[in-house]
């Protein structure tokens, strides 16, 4: 199954990830080699098998609902590259 | 404490190479591979660095390894170590687990880490027994069970040493079925790389370079410095996997691929669990082959995956696996034995690991360094 360079930029894009033209041509390759293993599974009948997220029988694990300490506004922000007034610093977003 | 040992970047690898830091060599041979991901903590126990090391095992990260470099690799089950502090891959399969010279050291450090976390959403709640009271046990009348289809690129003296192992098994007493079908096991592999991608894509979505870490502030927007920061931050490994389960997550493939493999998950895990009737130990080797040679398989990563076709099911259903050492290539190159067990069943595992290494006498074999 090829997966063709738009789709190597498309899911690139979803990725927030840079790609040159050479990193497109070659996950493009490497990517379809990959996937081709996988075709295998399509043949695997699971007709009305249920799927498994997770190993253990567990659900809903919560802790009592009662005030615990949470993490300083300064720890937080300890190993930001840009901070302002206590928030994390980024580039405007809208214009 | 000793130090923090090398690894894959992000635990995606089975070589050590894909490390910022360069790669770690094996002791046994410094032109090959240690395995990994993580390499560092079994070529550090081997080459006599330390007593004993930490590892994670997301699809063999610590089994694969301690095969690769003669020492003893314990992956528990799912969630019995706290992952409390350490950064998520594959949520519903990492593991913390410990490497060691031999069974009795892996049993005291697991014994010292293992236990419920409520600050893991996902930690094991049933109590870990005390592991050092399964050693020196008899495991005569034990059952182990050989699958059938755990062949699958394996070379001749993987075969020869784990024709030996099955052996030394029978001459303790254990009865041998050999007739054991765990057919959805050759789809573990492909079931691994689309589940534990697809997890490490939503993981690593973290890796913005807004709150922490590296951080490419030269762009002209938010956009800009967030694809530059990930672009130049993360290895060919990690962007690799990423692009990966995104792709498998992706609006039109989500079906074809994630939701095919959790299905085909559940399939694998029925069949264990089928199996554990039968037998209490499931043995395989831990890897098809021995150390291979630093680069020989960086540039096709899929022969890369390969290397973790016998330590995937275990990873894909949760249950404990140990690799112990049983023997050695004619090239005196280490080669491993994997034992599975059922869930929450580390004790049996460290009593019948326990049993091999004395019957078969190769602990603590050290290279020269």
């Amino acid at each position: 199954m090829a997966i063709s360079g738009d789709e190597v930029l498309h899911v690139a894009h979803l990725a927030r990830i840079a790609l040159t033209p050479a990193d497109v041509e070659r996950f493009s390759a490497q990517l379809s080699s990959i996937v081709d293993h996988f075709a295998a599974l399509a043949a695997v009948d699971t007709e009305g098998v249920e799927p498994t997220a997770h190993p253990l029988p567990l659900s809903n694990v919560m802790r009592a609902d009662t005030v615990a300490p949470s993490l300083p506004q300064a720890t937080v922000l300890a190993n930001a590259p840009e901070q302002e007034d206590g928030f994390f610093r980024v580039r405007a977003v809208l214009e | 404490m000793v130090g923090k040992a090398n690894m894959d970047e992000f635990a995606m690898g089975s070589s050590t190479e894909h490390s910022a830091f360069g790669p770690t060599h094996n002791p046994w041979d410094t032109s090959l591979v240690p395995g990994g991901s993580s390499g560092g903590s079994a070529a550090a126990v081997s080459a006599g660095e330390c007593l004993l090391a930490l590892g994670s095992d997301t699809g063999g990260s610590i089994r694969q390894p301690a095969a690769l470099c003669g020492n003893v690799g314990f992956d528990p089950t799912y969630g019995r170590v706290s992952r409390f502090g350490i950064i998520a891959f594959g949520s519903s399969l990492d593991q913390v687990g410990p490497l060691a010279r031999d069974v009795e050291d892996a049993a005291t450090l697991l014994d010292c880490i293992a236990g419920h976390d409520p600050r893991d959403s996902t930690s094991n709640p049933e109590p870990m027994p005390d592991l050092r009271h399964y050693l020196h046990r008899d495991i005569s009348g034990l059952r182990i069970g050989i699958p059938t289809e755990y062949t699958q690129g394996m070379e001749p003296a993987v075969r020869d040493s784990f024709e030996n192992a099955i052996g030394i098994f029978a001459a303790l007493g254990c009865t041998i079925d050999r007739g054991l079908s765990l057919p959805s096991s050759e789809h573990a592999l492909a079931v691994y790389y689309i589940i534990a991608p697809s997890e490490a894509s939503a993981n690593l979505a973290r890796y913005d370079g807004v709150k922490y870490g590296f951080s490419d502030r030269t762009g002209a927007t938010m956009w800009d410095n967030m694809e530059q920061t990930r672009a130049r931050g993360f290895g060919e490994e990690v962007k690799r996997r990423i692009m990966l389960g995104t792709y498998a997550l992706s609006a039109g493939y989500y079906d074809a691929f994630y939701l095919k493999a959790q299905k085909v998950r559940t399939l694998i895990n029925a069949e264990f669990e089928e199996a554990f009737k039968k037998c209490d130990i499931i043995l395989t080797p831990t890897t098809p082959g021995p150390a291979f040679p630093l680069g020989a398989k960086l540039n096709d990563p899929y022969a890369m995956y390969l290397n973790d076709i016998y330590t995937l099911p275990a990873s894909v259903a949760g249950l404990p696996a140990i690799s112990v050492p049983s023997g050695l290539t004619p090239e005196g190159l280490p080669i491993g034995l994997q034992l599975i067990g059922n869930f929450n069943d580390e004790g049996r595992i460290i009593q019948t690991a326990h049993a091999f290494e004395r019957a078969n006498g190769m602990a603590n074999e050290l290279p020269e360094v």
